[in-house]
């Protein structure tokens, strides 16, 4: 059955007062590496909110793994295959590196939360478990740095750690590579593609030749439509496409 | 590592507990040597005063310190606590034995409504909520006679396995509090150890993030609220048995949640040991400003000096001010106590296993939240 998507989204949309967002968004994810372009507003990050449910749609349907998860919020969606990354840093700030990851870890564990006499430290299986992902995205770093005291680079690493903490079917990254200096950008770009092997990942990313190489298939948004989606070469050479991406970003 | 790191994550180690025991000895002591000086029931009063307020802190803390979010109603609780112990005791003859158990779980029910109601909100909404919530019940008990409106319900000394406590012979009141401010430190610091309370911090650090990782949120503040309303209510049944009058004035208006508040920041909030020190600080602080500092304003000084006494709030406030600005995490702070937790034990381990099995020092200190 690999020909089930991870996720379905049927006429999704999202309406901010008067602007919608997201116009009825239809599309399926599959176990690629799937890039969503646009130019800035074109409701990629909306996109994503939606997905991760964030946000709650005005109108339609998403699927996760066969279920209907319309009405569920992140936590819940956390639970049925799907992890997200921010845009900007979103860390739990004052707290070790290490203890940001595996609080994420806890998080889709079995611990008995009413035991209070239980130590969160002393779970070696979460422990195990944390310190595998943060070598994973090479993550090199002091691990009992605070989350705020890292520098740009290693916060994105650590976003992404998170995201991986609970070994998901679909993996978002939004724009990780935000704010970073260039050897920084193709440090992350490097685990990102590592990542790809693994899971099913989508990107939200403004440079169209960092993605161009890597992904199996472009969604191209704009004004809240997919104007396209499908393999890169096919999709940039739609006029259409060139159109309205090349004025977006020259403007 | 040298002899004299070793040495160091050595005595870090056992330092803490030790200085911890210390303490414990010299208040246990206590009242003997307030007895031996002759200051027995007003020095002790005093101390059962600070311990109260403690135990009221410490579950404040819970909230504010480790879920990050400040309600301005944590009174409420601490007045239910006091308020079921009083009515359990006075109209239905319960003993004190089987009412303070009830009140306590009794009270931690009544806050998980408070917490449904409040938790739909953040920020100051949530804080306006639960200060609606408090006052809403400081007027209602003022105006109801079946609780004694204004004056409240006098209540006798609890009687507990035959010994009788009484309030002019405190060293009954004053074990009886030692030991509850000792429980419930304990209790707090089981809690934030535990999973669960790694989870509070998570949603005091980022509430998004802790809901994108996985977890309900609300279901662990909700939790949160409750049992820090519960362990306010072991305040106020402390508060009902030793003070023997619950009335609204002083146990639910919001004035003793601003004094709870105070306590956390000036003793550190966030830390285990904070708002006991905060308490102990802003009680003694208060009764050394108001009984003692008379005597040393020289005679004929001006007015605005000779009232000082008097005005000891002005002076307390800027002492707050000082600690405040000066300490991020209050004097606990100050002392070298840090709010969040050290994971280099978990490092050491960690690596320890999956590389050489290197002998590691087993380091507790430090790691005092």
């Amino acid at each position: 059955m690999t020909d089930d998507p991870i996720v379905r989204c049927t006429d999704l949309r999202k309406e901010f007062a008067a602007v919608t967002a997201v116009d009825d968004l239809t599309i399926d994810i599959h176990d690629e590496f799937t890039s969503v372009i646009g130019p800035n507003g074109a409701g990629k990050t909306t996109t994503f909110n939606l997905l991760a449910g964030t946000l709650s749609p005005t109108a339609g349907r998403m699927e996760l793994n066969g279920t209907d998860v319309t009405a569920k919020g992140p936590e819940s969606r956390v639970h049925h295959g799907l992890s997200r990354t921010y845009q900007i840093t979103n860390l739990f700030d004052e707290l070790p590196a290490f203890e940001n990851v595996r609080l994420a870890v806890q998080a889709v564990s079995d611990v008995p939360y009413a035991n209070v006499f239980a130590d969160a430290l002393s779970d070696q299986e979460i422990n195990r478990r944390t310190t595998e992902i943060l070598d994973l995205v090479g993550f090199e770093e002091d691990r009992t740095t605070a989350a705020e005291n890292l520098s740009q680079g290693y916060k994105r690493l650590l976003e992404i750690a998170i995201a991986l903490a609970p070994e998901p079917d679909v993996l978002l990254l939004d724009e990780p590579t935000a704010g970073l200096a260039v050897d920084k950008k193709e440090l992350v770009f490097d685990v990102v593609g590592d990542l790809a092997d693994e899971y099913a990942v989508v990107l939200i990313e403004h440079k169209l030749d960092v993605v161009r190489d890597m992904s199996d298939r472009l969604v191209v948004m704009h004004n809240g439509q997919v104007l396209d989606s499908g393999p890169p070469e096919e999709t940039l050479s739609n006029p259409e496409v060139q159109e309205a991406y090349l004025r977006g970003v020259t403007s | 590592m040298s002899y004299i790191e070793r040495s160091n994550e050595l005595f870090e180690s056992v330092k803490t507990p030790y200085i911890g025991a210390a303490l414990l000895a010299l208040v246990a002591v206590f009242p003997l040597v307030a007895n031996a000086i002759g200051g027995l029931p007003f020095l002790t009063s005093i101390a059962i005063e600070m311990m109260i307020f403690a135990v009221f802190a410490m579950s404040f803390n819970l909230l504010v310190g480790y879920t990050g979010y400040v309600s301005f109603g944590h009174t409420v609780f601490l007045g239910s606590g006091a308020y079921m112990t009083a009515v359990l005791m006075k109209k239905f003859s319960v003993p004190f034995i089987a009412a303070a158990p009830a009140a306590v779980i009794g009270t931690g029910l009544f806050a998980l409504v408070v917490g449904a109601i409040a938790f739909r909100r953040s920020g100051v909404y949530f804080a306006m909520i639960t200060l609606g919530v408090a006052q809403v019940f400081y007027t209602l008990f003022q105006s109801w006679n079946y609780v004694g409106g204004d004056t409240g319900i006098i209540i006798d000394p609890p009687v507990v396995f035959g010994y009788e406590f009484n309030p002019f012979e405190p060293m009954g009141y004053y074990y009886l509090a030692l030991a509850t401010v000792v429980v419930t430190y304990l209790f707090t610091r089981y809690l934030v150890r535990s999973p669960f309370g790694h989870v509070l911090q998570a949603i005091r650090e980022n509430e998004e993030r802790a809901r994108a990782v996985g977890y309900s949120v609300r279901t662990f503040k909700l939790a949160a609220f409750s049992v820090s309303g519960g362990l306010a209510a072991v305040s106020g049944v402390l508060y009902a048995a030793y003070f023997t009058q619950v009335a609204p004035g002083s146990t639910l208006y919001w004035t003793t949640t601003g004094d709870g508040l105070f306590m956390i920041l000036i003793g550190g909030m966030g830390t285990l040991v904070g708002p006991i020190i905060g308490s102990v600080f802003v009680i003694g602080t208060q009764y050394a400003l108001s009984t003692y500092l008379v005597d040393f304003i020289p005679e004929g000084a001006p007015a605005l000096v000779a009232r000082l006494p008097e005005r000891w709030p002005l002076l307390l406030g800027l002492l707050f001010m000082l600690t405040v600005l000066r300490f991020r995490s209050g004097i606990a702070g100050g002392l070298g106590f840090s709010r969040v937790r050290s994971i280099d034990d978990v490092l050491t381990r960690v690596s320890g296993s999956a590389e050489t099995e290197e002998p590691t020092v087993k380091s507790d200190g430090g790691d005092e939240r």
